[in-house]
Order: C-alpha cells, then sequence, then structure tokens
C-alpha cells in the first residue's frame, strides 16, 4: 500500500514543481534586453543561426528596437508556422527557402517587401543579385528578400586529377571536357570514380541547374504550367542518365550519401552539388579540394541557388515603429554581411559581394561567380513537396534503370501538372 | 545430454547471438559514430580509426550555446509528471467504467477506444490552439498536460480491472468502503504492475515525442532534449552524424536506466495484460 499512498503528494508535487513553482528559470521572462525597447518583433528562422548577429543587434538598438529570436528545425517549418498563424501567434519575420513563402503570399497574409527595404536605404536593383532578386515576385509583387545564397558548384580532387594525368588547376568547363576527365578519372581496379551520380540527392539542386543551362525552365509561375519535360528537361536528365549507363563514369545505384562519402575517401574524383559541403571537403581533402563553378554541360552557364528569403507577416502587432525595427534590422543585417561571409554563410549583398576583403575568403570567389548565373525554383506553392513527390522520385526511377528518360519526366509533369490545379 | 540436444542447443545459441548481433549492431554503430569526427563519420569502419570524444565535449561544453543539460531536465521531467498524471487519470476512468455501472458507460468506452485512430496530426493546430488560448504555450504545462490521459491506458487497465474478482469489490464494500477507497485501497494495489507498465510506456513516449514539444515550446530553455537534437545537429542541407549520434546515445541512458530500475514490475505487467512493447 505505501507506493500507492505515494503517488498522489509525488503526482502533486512534480505538477508544482514543473509547472508553478520550477526552481528553473521562468521560460516566458523576456530577455532583459527587450523589455524596455520601444518597438519589438518576433523573428523565427530555419536558415543558418543568426542569434550572434540578432543579440548584437538587440545590443545596438538597446531601448529602441528588439528581436525575440527564435531557430527552428527547417524540415518542420510547416507544422510550427501553420499552428501558429492559426492561433494568431505566427512570428513578424520569418526566414525560409524561397518557395515556402509562395502559399502565404498567395493568401494574403504576407506585406508586400519593397516599402520597409525603402525604409533601410536598400534599392534591391542595385544591392542585389539580379539572380536572386528577380522572378521572385507573386502576382508581381515581391513579398522576400534574399538572406542568403547556396549555389551550385563542381567539387574536385586535385590529388585524383593529378595522379590521372590531368592539370589540378584545369577542371572541367564543359561537357566534353567533363566526359573525358570522368573517364580518366574512373579506375574500376581501386574502386574510384570520376563522377558519382546519385539517383536522389543531389537532384534537387543538379537537376535545375542542368536544366537550365540546356536553356529550359521548370515551371511557369504566371501560368503554372509545368515545362520541366521540354527537350532541355530531356537533355539534362539524358547527360545523368549517360554518365552511369553509357560512359560508365558513375556507379549503378549509388546509395543516398554515397557521392559524399566517396568524395571524402578520395574515391569520388568529381561531384557537383551544393556549396554547403565545401567546409566539410575542405577539412576532408584539404589542400587536394578543387571548387569551381559547374562545367557548361548544355549551352550556357548556370547553377541552381539553395537559398533563404525573409519576409514579414501581416498581423496587428505590424505598427509603423515595429515596420522601421524590421527595417532596421534589414540595414543591420546586410551592412553585417561580411562578418557572415567569414562565418560561412553566403551573402547576398552586392556591396560585400565586390568587397575585396570578401574576395579573399577562401572558396568565395568561386562561390560569388556562380550567385551570378544562379536560378531559382519558380515561385509556385508547395513546389518543394510536389517535385519530391513527382519529379524527384521519378528522375530517381530513370537513374536506377526502372524508367526511360522521356516516360519519367513525362509522368512527373502530367501528375504535377494535376497538382498544379488543386493549388490555391 | 545426447547429440541431438547438445546440437540443438547450439543452434538455439546461434540463432539467438544472430537475433542479439542484428538488434545491437545499430547502437554499436551509433556509438561508434559518436566517437568519430564528422569528416571520418562516413568511414564505413566500425571501430574509429582514431576515436575523439569532441563530440561529447561540444555537446556539455561549459558556456555551450546548447543547453544540452536543460533539455535533458525538461524531458525528463515532462516525462515523469506525465506518467504520473496518466496513471493516476487512466485508471481512474478505467475504474469508472470497468466496476461502475452507468448509463452510456459502453458508449463513453467506445469513444474514448475510438480516439486512439485519429492520428495526433490532425488535433495538432485545435491542440495549440487549446493552449495558446490558455496563454499556456512555451510552459512546462504544454508539455505536460496533453499527454495526461491516454486511451492506450485507459483501455490497458479496463482489461486488467474487469479481470479482478467480484468477491474483492463486495468483501471491501461491506467493510464500508467507499467507491473511492474500493479503487485506492483494493484496485490500485492490485494493479502496480500494469500501472508501472503503462507509466513506462508513457513515460517513453513523452521522453521520445518530437511535434508537440517542437511546437509548443518557443525559447530554447524550454525544448525537450529531442527538439534540442534537432536544432543541434541537423542543418538546412547537411547533418552532423557524429555530433546527432553523440546526443542520441546521451538521450538513451535516462530510457535505460528506467527499464533497469522497473524491469521486474515491466515483465509482470506485460504478462498480466499481454501487451506487447
Amino acid at each position: 500500500m505505501r507506493q500507492p499512498v505515494l503517488a498522489f503528494p509525488l503526482l502533486l508535487g512534480a505538477l508544482w514543481l514543473t509547472a508553478g513553482a520550477s526552481p528553473l528559470p521562468a521560460a516566458r521572462a523576456k530577455p532583459a534586453a527587450t523589455k524596455a525597447a520601444a518597438a519589438t518583433f518576433s523573428f523565427w528562422n530555419s536558415g543558418p543561426d543568426l542569434s550572434t548577429l540578432v543579440k548584437g543587434f538587440n545590443r545596438a538598438y538597446a531601448g529602441k528596437y528588439a528581436i525575440h529570436y527564435r531557430n527552428i528545425p527547417y524540415a518542420n517549418e510547416t507544422e510550427i508556422v501553420n499552428s501558429a498563424l492559426s492561433a494568431h501567434h505566427g512570428p513578424t519575420l520569418m526566414e525560409e527557402s524561397l518557395t515556402p513563402s509562395a502559399p502565404y503570399a498567395v493568401e494574403g497574409v504576407e506585406v508586400p517587401i519593397l516599402p520597409l527595404l525603402k525604409m533601410a536605404g536598400i534599392d534591391p536593383a542595385r544591392d542585389f543579385p539580379a539572380s536572386m532578386w528577380n522572378r521572385t515576385t507573386v502576382n508581381k509583387v515581391h513579398y522576400v528578400a534574399p538572406v542568403d545564397a547556396l549555389p551550385t558548384v563542381l567539387f574536385y580532387n586535385k590529388a585524383l586529377f593529378k595522379a590521372a594525368g590531368l592539370n589540378p588547376n584545369t577542371p572541367p568547363v564543359n561537357q566534353a571536357t567533363f566526359v573525358r576527365d570522368a573517364k580518366k578519372l574512373t579506375v574500376r581496379a581501386k574502386g574510384q570514380w570520376g563522377y558519382v551520380q546519385e539517383p536522389a540527392w543531389p537532384n534537387p539542386f543538379l537537376f535545375p541547374s542542368l536544366l537550365a543551362q540546356f536553356g529550359g525552365r521548370e515551371a511557369n509561375p504566371a501560368t503554372r504550367k509545368i515545362l520541366f519535360d521540354s527537350p532541355a528537361g530531356l537533355a539534362a536528365l539524358t547527360f545523368e542518365h549517360n554518365t552511369i549507363f553509357k560512359w560508365h563514369v558513375s556507379p549503378l545505384n549509388a546509395s543516398n550519401g554515397e557521392a559524399h562519402n566517396l568524395f571524402v575517401k578520395g574515391k569520388n574524383a568529381m561531384e557537383m552539388t551544393g556549396a554547403y559541403d565545401y567546409p566539410i571537403y575542405q577539412k576532408a581533402l584539404g589542400n587536394h579540394l578543387g571548387m569551381a563553378v559547374l562545367p557548361v554541360i548544355g549551352h550556357r552557364p548556370a547553377d541552381f541557388l539553395g537559398q533563404n528569403y525573409w519576409w514579414v507577416f501581416k498581423n496587428p502587432g505590424l505598427t509603423p515603429a515595429v515596420r522601421k525595427a524590421v527595417a532596421a534590422w534589414f540595414g543591420y543585417y546586410y551592412h553585417h554581411s561580411l562578418l557572415l561571409a567569414k562565418e560561412g554563410t553566403i551573402p547576398v549583398w552586392l556591396p560585400t559581394l565586390k568587397n575585396p576583403a570578401f574576395r579573399r575568403i577562401a572558396g568565395m570567389p568561386v562561390i560569388a561567380r556562380a550567385v551570378d548565373t544562379g536560378v531559382l525554383n519558380p515561385l509556385i506553392p508547395n513546389w518543394g513537396t510536389t517535385t519530391s513527390t513527382y519529379l524527384y522520385a521519378n528522375i530517381s526511377l530513370v537513374l536506377e534503370g526502372k524508367s526511360s528518360v522521356k516516360a519519367g519526366l513525362h509522368i512527373a509533369a502530367q501528375k504535377m501538372q494535376q497538382e498544379m490545379a488543386t493549388l490555391p | 545430454m545426447t547429440n541431438f540436444h547438445l546440437r540443438r542447443t547450439w543452434m538455439t545459441a546461434a540463432l539467438l547471438a544472430a537475433g542479439l548481433v542484428v538488434l545491437y549492431f545499430p547502437l554499436a554503430w551509433m556509438v561508434s559514430t559518436a566517437l568519430k569526427p564528422l569528416s571520418q563519420a562516413f568511414d564505413g569502419q566500425l571501430i574509429p580509426a582514431v576515436p575523439t570524444l569532441a563530440n561529447f565535449r561540444a555537446i556539455f561544453a561549459p558556456g555551450s550555446a546548447s543547453p544540452v543539460l536543460r533539455w535533458l531536465g525538461n524531458s525528463l521531467l515532462a516525462a515523469g509528471a506525465s506518467s504520473l498524471l496518466v496513471v493516476t487519470v487512466d485508471s481512474l476512468c478505467a475504474f469508472a467504467l470497468a466496476r461502475l455501472r452507468f448509463p452510456g458507460r459502453r458508449v463513453v468506452f467506445y469513444l474514448i477506444v475510438a480516439s486512439l485512430m485519429v492520428p495526433f496530426i490532425a488535433v495538432l493546430i485545435p491542440l495549440y490552439e487549446e493552449f495558446s488560448g490558455l496563454n499556456l504555450l512555451n510552459t512546462y504545462w504544454a508539455l505536460i498536460l496533453p499527454y495526461g490521459a491516454n486511451a492506450f491506458g485507459v483501455f490497458l487497465l479496463y482489461q486488467f480491472f474487469l479481470g479482478v474478482p467480484r468477491e474483492l469489490e463486495e468483501a471491501a464494500m461491506a467493510d464500508g468502503a467507499s467507491r473511492f477507497q474500493l479503487w485506492w485501497k483494493v484496485f490500485v494495489p492490485i494493479s502496480i504492475a500494469p500501472m508501472v507498465t503503462l507509466g513506462l510506456i508513457t513515460f517513453m513516449n513523452v521522453y521520445n515525442d518530437f511535434l508537440w514539444p517542437l511546437v509548443a515550446t518557443t525559447s530554447q530553455n524550454m525544448h525537450t532534449l529531442t527538439v534540442g537534437i534537432a536544432l543541434m545537429a541537423i542543418g538546412q542541407y547537411s547533418t552532423n552524424y557524429p555530433l546527432l549520434m553523440a546526443l542520441t546515445l546521451c538521450s538513451v541512458v535516462p530510457i535505460l536506466l528506467a527499464f533497469i530500475f522497473a524491469q521486474r514490475q515491466l515483465v509482470e505487467g506485460i504478462s498480466t495484460t499481454g501487451l506487447t512493447l
């Protein structure tokens, strides 16, 4: 009988301790710096952590402006933001990749961003790369501004190039040189590949890059017409397919992460993927790491830009003072982008991109060039989800040899077109 | 022992050993990856070439931006309090449904059991709105109350209480026990094993839950360990697997301890309720 007798006081004690009288500091207490501020706003971010910069802003504008900052996991943004918006507890400022902003813009819960940028003295045409600003409208209105960029680049192993009799300082620049080099770098006896084409990742980076290089587009956001099953799309996917089945420079059915793992182990000579892998490759390969803009596999230079954007939600708390606070944050952020670049975040602020100090940071000149020729996903609601479900699932089947290039793209386009009809 | 029996013993041992390897290999891989630097995370070796504690140092470094111990404390508090609450509420509910006679008893029971079919994602937004309306988001209440009663526990204890002999109840009533005393002094003591089982299962569920704590807590200090792990190790495009494995390893320890301490009651509970984990 002792244990049940103990259960009630234990239960009450636990609830008292945890809910009301916890010895742990009250979690809802706002930071001291934000208490006295005239205008405060909430900022939720699923991209690279900006807490240090936010702290700097809160210090710099103490008593005037303050930000309540929250980092949220990238993969769960939808659940968190939608729950909060439904209860009118959404953030004022949100940072995410580009296409998740589209449904909110279509539903009319975002405010146009141009007036806020102007308030901060920012002229997007002058201050942002054209690749990051153009084609980011919904119904001809700009609701988003770029935060950072992550272009698709070519990583290569200089030591393997040297061993294969290739010049380690001249990576391939077009399809012909890419295939030639990849063949020379493939040494099956050693388990070494010139290039590793995975059926799945990093196609969300690579396929749009190659598609744009062949002159194609994924879709037209104005008409919601799917366009990736064009001759350009066929050419792009045929190239990927050929690396496995025709030129045999890539292994069959490479598993998820295999390109990355083999590259780190020195068994994969080239990889075309997002620049996010640069720090780990730098650590693994040191001076043997080469990085270059993507070779022109198609007809013109182009590369997909991974990216983060921010937008401002309409809410009753968006007073003129809060608008000024948001504008002040924009100015503060962009003017500190060199500092962030030194920590690895690729800026989208042209004054920083042109700054000699920026160009001295390892790897950044290549990345800056890639930003110039970057392309973005079309600003269509649910683009990420629908492409994962249809386009990239079908590309995987093609690259696993289970479907033809034409059939794969055709089926994906057909299904996605049907999906487009259901969107807001 | 005959040759046949010897062979059979060896075969059984070999099969069990194979099963053990299959079960424990992922755990061994987790420990191994936790002891590797990021650059060697995918070297394919079970034994790290150069074992390092750097990932653990990063987790527990004084002044670390990520308060892992705080997250662990939050998880333990939420899981512990929820377990106590669920055991109490579910036991009372199951007792009423199994032993008291009142109109609509069966309907209430089926409604409760039917709620097992509703996936959590379907109630996420209403639940969020409820807690937002009560101004309880980002508090410990939000981490405890939603788990405070569950249909599974009611069903489990209902089945157990149905099997308690009527004579026991009648004897207590003849001694002048009220219905509450009947529950408290008769049913609770004899259902310790299933209640511990329910408590432990609830503890594990709450401790491992991700989505609700993620949505309901906004400040870093209120996150639970699962949310903290996601924030600390999983990036937008890349994941720090050695750090993720080190964090996961740390998160497994409390559950392991809970199992060790409640092992006897757990086995007893499983055998008395026919439950499978």
